[in-house]
């Protein structure tokens, strides 16, 4: 240990080089130096890499498939009501949020509605990261009775009976039964506990309608995933600022300011946010507590992660489940090998920040309303409630001043990408066309 | 800077600390890590000695108590904070002599005792061939500094060989 902290020390008289960034005529003065190991950590969270291969999709990346995920994920059949669809609670126009505390769909939903933009970087999916899969994800609010209630065996029944869906589907997955082969098929049904109706529905189907059913079902998540790995957003500021230092230049991008500068140097520096928030997502993408408890207060209502892990290994669409396309892959097995102990309890993914400044309220409860609570928070850990004596001891009141609020604030805002294609932000003009068709031909 | 190997220092050994600082400082580490067992030039000796193939070049460590050498390799390598890795880690008498997967028993395990935790994932370790073993999904999901550990377990009787892994 002794040794250890002389090379820290070490490591710091050998850089006494210092970036000062100069000032420019446009009078963006950019005075807050960064030092080698600042810029050094900083290149750790600059440029989101390209989207890695999800090997248990065979479809991540097929066009045909965007296509396909595209139409459904504005698709309201998909729901029970009809009047549903995913953008009811991940709204293009916000950021793939919804702007609310929490989320309301048939019920409310004790959970802020997270943003899809780069959500597929994500090693887990959800606050407690109870699922593996980003086409198991898409699966599990459609069928939720809080969120849109729908059922697997209509969704199938629906790719059948639309005529252009049913021909969107087989360009990709192959034929579909016709309509007449499941004419036996009940109108609605899941194996989901939380369904009992449609659950004995379900029961009274043979195992080989089920297994079709809950293929055409999974290929419906499947696609909808190709869809969401489209919603990557593109340089922020930040990044753009980062590119330039790496090439010698050291002005300041539109967007970046001096103070963002000065924040993000506290954000690796003295502030230590990078703990958690750390790579290009600035998220670890594992779970930690903040002390931020559920908003009765109650801690025993907070499993987070620890319920998250025995949901993850109990799910069938799990990437190390039967409908994976590679059960075997190495992001298969850790779901396989996860530690799970007391400490788990109340803890929730990183949040990536990238584009946090669109995407109030904050907080797995949508406590906060904006990134000055956040920063206040963080500063003083005023009502925080850690829910063991396991937590992890990283964090303590940063005792943050005015102005280091506010330069770590104009940091976050330097964060916001710019945003995906255009056209996957409204719904593709055919599936309007068929909706419509079907809204009023469809018989529930 | 650009992002250079991990280096691999000594604890015991303060004396060789300074030399090694300076190089890890030169090619900007990415990772340092930080040993806390064998001397570093230790390791090229015990390679000529024992005529060892796999794991080629990496990291030799002693066990607490003396009893072993373990000697891994990451890969890939460098080691990356928060991405999967996997470690080939050969076990070894004290004169370089490696001994067979199936006379030891391997667990290893990574920590970072300062904040109370270790790693989110249990590691699983095989035998890829008669005297290397293969570590298989690490994980060192925050920056800072961890401690890996190698228990090998002989006859009933478990020694520990560890060192400090640091990620700026
Ligand atoms: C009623 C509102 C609502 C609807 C409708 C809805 N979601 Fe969500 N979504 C949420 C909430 C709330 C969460 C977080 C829940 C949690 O973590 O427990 C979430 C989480 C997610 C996540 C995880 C993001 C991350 O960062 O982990 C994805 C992906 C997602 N939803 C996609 C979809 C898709 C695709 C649909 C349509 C099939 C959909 N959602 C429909 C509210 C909704
Ligand atoms: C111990 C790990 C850790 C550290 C350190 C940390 N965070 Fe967080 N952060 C989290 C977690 C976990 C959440 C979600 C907590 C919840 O909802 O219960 C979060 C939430 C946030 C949010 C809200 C994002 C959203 O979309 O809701 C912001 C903003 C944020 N952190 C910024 C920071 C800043 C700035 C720092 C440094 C001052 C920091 N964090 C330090 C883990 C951490």
């Amino acid at each position: 240990m002794r040794c250890f902290l002389r090379i820290a020390a070490l490591v710091v008289l050998a850089t006494p080089v210092v970036v000062v960034v100069q000032a420019q005529e446009d009078g963006t003065t950019n005075s807050a130096p960064l030092t080698p190991t600042q810029q050094t950590r900083l290149r750790r969270h600059a440029n989101l890499p390209a989207l890695s291969v999800d090997a248990t999709n065979a479809y991540a990346n097929r066009e045909e498939a965007v296509a396909l995920g595209h139409h459904l994920f504005f698709d309201p059949r998909l729901s029970g009501s009809g009047s549903l669809n995913c953008t009811s609670c991940h709204d293009p126009n916000k950021a793939f949020t919804d702007g609310r505390k929490l989320a309301q769909g048939v019920g409310l939903i004790n959970r802020n509605t997270p943003t899809l933009l780069n959500a597929s970087h994500h090693r887990w999916f959800y606050w407690d990261g109870r699922i593996d899969t980003l086409w198991g994800q898409a699966l599990e609010p459609i069928e939720s009775p809080q969120e849109m209630n729908g059922d697997r065996v209509a969704v199938a029944r629906l790719l059948i009976q639309d005529k252009s869906l049913r021909q969107a589907y087989e360009k990709v997955f192959g034929s579909l039964p016709t309509p007449s082969e499941v004419v036996e098929w009940p109108a609605h049904g899941t194996p989901r506990f939380d369904r009992p109706e449609e659950r004995d529905a379900w029961a009274s189907m043979s195992a080989e309608d089920q297994a079709l059913a809950n293929k055409i079902f999974v290929n419906v998540g499947k696609a909808i995933a190709a869809y969401e790995r489209k919603l990557l957003t593109g340089p922020s500021p930040f990044d753009l600022y980062m590119q330039g230092l790496e090439q010698g230049r050291t002005t300041l991008p539109e967007g970046m300011t001096p103070a963002a500068v000065r924040g993000a140097a506290l954000f690796v520096g003295a502030a230590n946010c990078r703990m958690c928030h750390v790579g290009p997502l600035l998220s670890d993408s594992e779970f930690h507590s903040v002390g931020i408890v559920g908003n009765d207060g109650d801690v025993m209502q907070l499993p987070g992660r620890f319920g998250g892990v025995q949901k993850l290994q109990a799910n069938p669409f799990r990437a190390s489940g039967s409908f994976s396309d590679d059960a075997t892959n190495k992001q298969a097995q850790l779901a396989d090998r996860l530690v799970v102990g007391p400490e788990l309890w109340g803890q929730m993914r990183t949040p990536s920040l990238r584009n946090v400044a669109l995407t109030a309220p904050y907080m797995h409860n949508g406590q906060f309303d904006t990134l000055e609570e956040v920063l206040t928070y963080y500063s003083t850990l005023e009502g925080a409630i850690f829910p063991g004596h396991h937590q992890e001891a990283i964090l303590e009141p940063l005792g943050l001043t005015d102005q280091e609020r506010a330069d770590l604030k104009a940091f976050l805002i330097s964060l916001t990408g710019t945003p995906p294609e255009a056209i996957y932000l409204s719904p593709p003009a055919a599936a309007e066309d068929s909706s419509q068709s079907a809204t009023s031909s469809s018989s529930q | 800077m650009s992002i250079g190997p991990p280096t691999i220092l000594a604890l015991k050994n303060l004396t060789h600390i300074l030399a090694i600082v300076y190089s890890l400082i030169l090619v900007g580490a990415a990772i340092t890590l930080v040993s806390c067992a064998s001397p570093p030039e230790q390791a090229p000796a015990v390679e000529s000695q024992a005529q060892i193939k796999k794991p080629s070049q990496g990291h030799v460590i002693e066990s607490n108590a003396g009893g072993y050498l373990v000697r891994f390799k990451p890969r890939p390598d460098p080691l990356l904070v928060n991405e999967l890795c996997d470690l080939e880690v050969q076990v070894m008498r004290p004169n370089g002599s490696v001994i067979e997967t199936d006379k030891v028993v391997l667990f290893a395990d990574a920590a970072m005792p300062h904040h109370g935790h270790g790693m989110n994932v249990v590691p699983q370790v095989t035998s890829e061939d008669g005297d290397v073993f293969l570590v298989d999904g690490m994980l060192f999901h925050m920056p800072g500094r961890w401690e890996l550990y190698f228990d090998i377990t002989e006859d009933d009787v478990t020694e520990r060989a560890q060192c400090v892994v640091f990620f700026e």
